[in-house]
């Protein structure tokens, strides 16, 4: 081999080790122990500064996650996660200041969830928003919620099953979605749905519950504090001291990160907005007709009351219509189908030996049922002035010169607007039992 | 500076010395007076001078003109 | 006679152009911002005001197999007007390669690689450009069939992963907006993916085909890279509805976005595999075109002799490019249509009437000629003998 090639072949060698090195990233290396992963982010007001927000920032305890306690259930070892807390005129701002006491860089890459505390919102969530939609290491996907209370409560909190609220809420609200209809808001659903004609959108509301062991504990210690409060027992130095050091015990474990009692998270309906900003809530009930309206929903079941007796129904393959059009005079109706199929889950105190007559009740029951849950929604969402069911993007997409007829009223037209509703359920099967076995004691009293 | 360095180091072993081989004396003078401008506007940016940004003067020129696109 | 005498075959032709297209998919950007969820629409229009383009290309290559730009200019100009109207395709072509390395770096720069210092995104890429370029085009355009059929599969297979999130009525309503904002994007459409086609009259030499059917290669090559940029632009819009219009790159927020449950997620690695891989396709495509271009203006034996300073030159120009960010952006939308237009359209359809011209008082003269020759021979009697 001559000089010329053997000297080629060192130089192609020295170049590719050099291209090598850099391809390896020199600058943009990021180290696992040199980050701190944010799982969930809340928002709250300041009551006495309007200007500034509470920024809680939940990360992942890696030290906790790791070791063999990790895998226990309440309160044992060190929480899973570490809560820091900052007040800032931004998202953003409160990242940064959280950055100069921690020996890591926050990495918002795997950031699953952001709570919104619900006084919050009154201002509008504006900076939420627009934080999340620009800043290139926030995903726009992340699921938001607005917590009923604050969010630092929320974020707070050790939960049953999952390790913390950001790993349960985003579970949570991915089975209600199979089970109710899609609930899940991400923070590009949100900013889709305010841009389109109707403006409005709704978040999930989440609140934060003693768990169903702790309710009847917690109810008494309240009920005896109460009394003593009542019969206006001085307490005892020793007593006060007790009480204080309680209270400093539980302080120092919320400041650990976690509460000292497990608790739970319930979905307790939406969070409705006009544009960024807050104008009221829709609870269980209206969450019952809008799971309808907004036709997302897979497989849901609906509890019926028929004279004494009741049932349970799952319905599924549901298929929705919605059919929407302005009259001559300008008022909107809407044409809102659905046709399903259902399947008796459970049936107390309904005479079912003629299976024909008992399935046609049972099918009036539920579409007078359904019915009303809808008409309920839609009427709370009418004092809310929001559509939040979409009547009028429907109208836009597909009329669009009707809608720009009415364009500068629609707020007046959406509250004047007429549903008409037809709804068709087949009872498909009574699962596996053909009759009740439980006729001959429906009238017994006991 | 490293890129200039490096860019420069490049130019004058690599395109330079296969310009000498083709012992064309128009080749060898037009890829040296080549070379050296990039050499020395490598070298200017490497020192800071501000170079004009030659869209944005197209761009304002356009404008000045009245063909654009209004916002 | 070519400054690289490689051949290319049929294929690689046709599907470096159809990489060339489809690497504009990714800077959708500047049309969408304007005609936002019409911006299907004003691609096919954009793309049906191509298609003169196409037809003016094809003549001049028909006209010139063996002959690029440069060659060409100096054929129809003659020397003098010639090589005026070659500068401005020269400036034309670096300008190009130095607006798409831009694009590369500051996407690597704003979402990849954030602490790299832009000039390292920019050497390093360039390397593997030059070290294409220098081992001439048939390697260039080696590649370009695998690198067009695997983004290809990549917009297919991302297509099906975002159809969770896709939904038809972002689409509706159409045609909602003022007609000068579809005029507006069909002009950007139709200058900056589309027309920059007019740098393969630096190739034309290199295709090895018999039939000369170039008309027919480009408007293939064109229509696979509109059907994968159509795709790409109809999933952004049904995913993303109404914020498209604010996104910088809006399919890399729809690859965030898109998954198959939980198993196939945060899938914006492949967008910037591909991304990647078809502005490399393209750069070096733009690279070569103005490193020849160059060498045939100074009339050089080879252009590998002025590659690397070529390359080193497009570096030093793509930082001195504009003052920021914001005023690409705007010029992209605002200005340079109107300025890739002059190049891209206007002057290729003046050297196409030139040529024509040209063409047909030679074939006037050639029959005067013949017919004075055969007049003194007496076997054509035309009137008065102009002879005599």
């Amino acid at each position: 081999m001559s000089a010329k090639k053997i000297t080629r072949r060192l130089l192609s060698v020295t170049a590719v080790v050099l291209i090598i090195a850099v391809l390896g990233g020199c600058w943009d290396k990021v180290e696992l122990n040199a980050i701190s992963i944010i799982t969930g982010i809340g928002v709250d007001a300041i009551p006495d500064n309007p200007d500034l927000m509470n920024v809680t920032i939940q990360s992942a305890n890696v030290k906790a996650l790791s070791g063999p306690a990790s895998g226990g259930g309440g309160g044992d070892g060190e929480a899973p996660f570490i809560i820091n807390e900052e007040q800032s005129k931004s998202i953003s701002e409160a990242i940064t200041q959280i950055e100069r006491r921690t020996s890591r860089s926050p990495f918002t890459h795997h950031n699953q969830i952001i709570v919104v505390g619900k006084d919050y919102c009154k201002n509008g969530i504006q900076s939420v928003v627009d934080t999340f939609l620009r800043e290139d290491e926030m995903r726009v996907e992340t699921s938001i919620v607005v917590a009923d209370g604050t969010a630092r409560e929320m974020l707070s909190v050790k939960t049953e099953i999952e390790k913390s609220a950001s790993q349960w809420i985003p579970g949570m609200l991915a089975s209600l979605n199979y089970n109710v209809g899609k609930v899940d808001v991400s923070v590009l659903d949100f900013a889709n749905q305010i841009l389109k004609p109707s403006g409005a959108a709704v978040i999930p509301l989440i609140k934060v519950e003693d768990t169903s062991l702790q309710k009847p504990m917690l109810k008494e210690k309240n009920a005896q504090q109460q009394e003593k409060k009542d019969e206006g027992e001085e307490k005892s130095g020793e007593e006060e001291k007790d009480e204080k050091k309680e209270a400093e015990e539980e302080k120092s474990e919320k400041k650990n990160g976690g509460e000292i009692e497990t608790k739970t998270l319930s979905f307790v309906g939406f969070a409705v907005f006009k544009g960024p900003y807050f104008v009221g809530e829709m609870g269980v009930a209206e969450m019952k007709g809008y799971r309808w309206l907004n036709g997302d929903v897979t497989s849901t079941r609906v509890s019926l009351s028929v004279g004494s007796g009741t049932a349970n129904v799952n319905v599924t393959n549901a298929k929705f219509k919605k059919k929407v059009r302005l009259d001559e005079s300008g008022k909107l109706i809407a044409d809102f189908s659905i046709i399903a199929d259902a399947a008796v889950l459970e049936s107390i105190g309904i005479d079912d030996t003629d299976i024909k007559r008992y399935t046609k009740v049972l099918t009036e029951v539920m579409s007078e049922q359904i019915k009303k849950e809808i008409e309920d929604c839609l009427e709370k969402a009418k004092e809310l002035n929001a559509d939040v069911f979409g009547f009028l993007n429907t109208l836009y997409e597909k009329h669009p010169k009707d809608y720009k007829r009415i364009e500068e009223k629609r707020d007046e037209v959406f509250k004047n607007m007429t549903l008409n509703t037809d709804i068709k359920i087949t009872i498909q099967d009574t699962g596996k039992l053909k009759k009740s076995i439980l006729e001959k004691w429906w009238n017994d009293e006991h | 500076m490293l890129f200039a360095l490096m860019a420069s180091a490049a130019i004058c072993l690599l395109d330079l010395p296969s310009a000498i081989r083709t012992k064309e004396k128009r080749e060898i003078t037009i890829v040296s007076i080549l070379s050296a401008l990039v050499i020395i506007l490598c070298f200017l940016q490497a020192f800071g001078v501000n170079l004009p940004k030659l869209m944005t003067l197209i761009n304002e020129f356009f404008m000045w003109l009245g063909i654009y696109y209004k916002m | 006679m070519s400054i690289d005498k490689s051949k290319i075959t049929v294929t690689q032709f046709v599907f470096t152009i159809v990489c060339f297209i489809e690497s504009s998919a990714v800077l959708s950007s500047f049309s969408v911002g304007i005609s936002g969820k019409d911006s299907w629409f004003t691609m096919i229009m954009g793309y049906l005001v191509f298609l003169i383009l196409v037809f003016v290309i094809s003549q001049i290559m028909r006209r010139y197999p063996d002959k690029t730009l440069i060659e060409i200019n100096n054929e129809v100009f003659g020397n003098v007007l010639g090589r005026i109207i070659s500068v401005f395709y020269i400036w034309f072509f670096v300008t190009l390669t130095s607006l798409n390395l831009l694009d590369t770096q500051v996407f690597a720069s704003s979402s990849i690689m954030t602490k790299t210092p832009p000039i390292v995104l920019m050497a390093t890429f360039m390397v593997i450009c030059v070290w294409a370029l220098r081992n001439g085009i048939s390697v260039i355009t080696r590649y370009m069939t695998v690198i067009g059929l695997l983004s290809f599969a990549i917009t297919v297979f991302a297509f099906i992963i975002a159809f969770q999130k896709f939904h038809l009525s972002n689409l509706l309503p159409p045609m909602q907006q003022k007609p000068i904002v579809y005029v507006q994007a069909s002009h950007i459409v139709s200058t900056i993916p589309f027309g920059e086609i007019i740098v393969f009259l630096m190739l034309t030499p290199n295709v090895s085909s018999s039939s000369k059917k170039y008309g027919r290669y480009i408007l293939i090559g064109t229509l696979l890279g509109v059907i994968s940029m159509l795709l790409v632009a109809i999933r952004d819009i049904g995913v993303l509805g109404e914020t498209i219009k604010y996104f910088t790159v809006p399919s890399l927020e729809t690859q965030r976005v898109s998954s198959i449950s939980k198993i196939f997620s945060r899938l914006e690695v492949l967008y910037t595999i591909i991304f990647t891989a078809l502005m490399y396709s393209k750069i070096v495509v733009l690279l070569y075109a103005a490193t020849a271009a160059i060498a045939q203006f100074f009339k050089l034996k080879t252009y590998k002799n002025i590659s690397l300073l070529i390359a080193a030159l497009c570096i030093v120009y793509t930082l001195n490019l504009y003052d920021s960010g914001i005023s690409h952006g705007l010029s992209g939308m605002l200005v340079v249509p109107f300025l890739w237009s002059f190049i891209e359209y206007i002057l290729p359809i003046l050297t196409l009437c030139v040529i024509l011209i040209k063409s047909k008082f030679k074939k006037e003269g050639t029959e005067n000629d013949a017919v004075r020759v055969n007049g003194k021979r007496g076997n054509l009697s035309l009137g008065p003998s102009l002879g005599n």
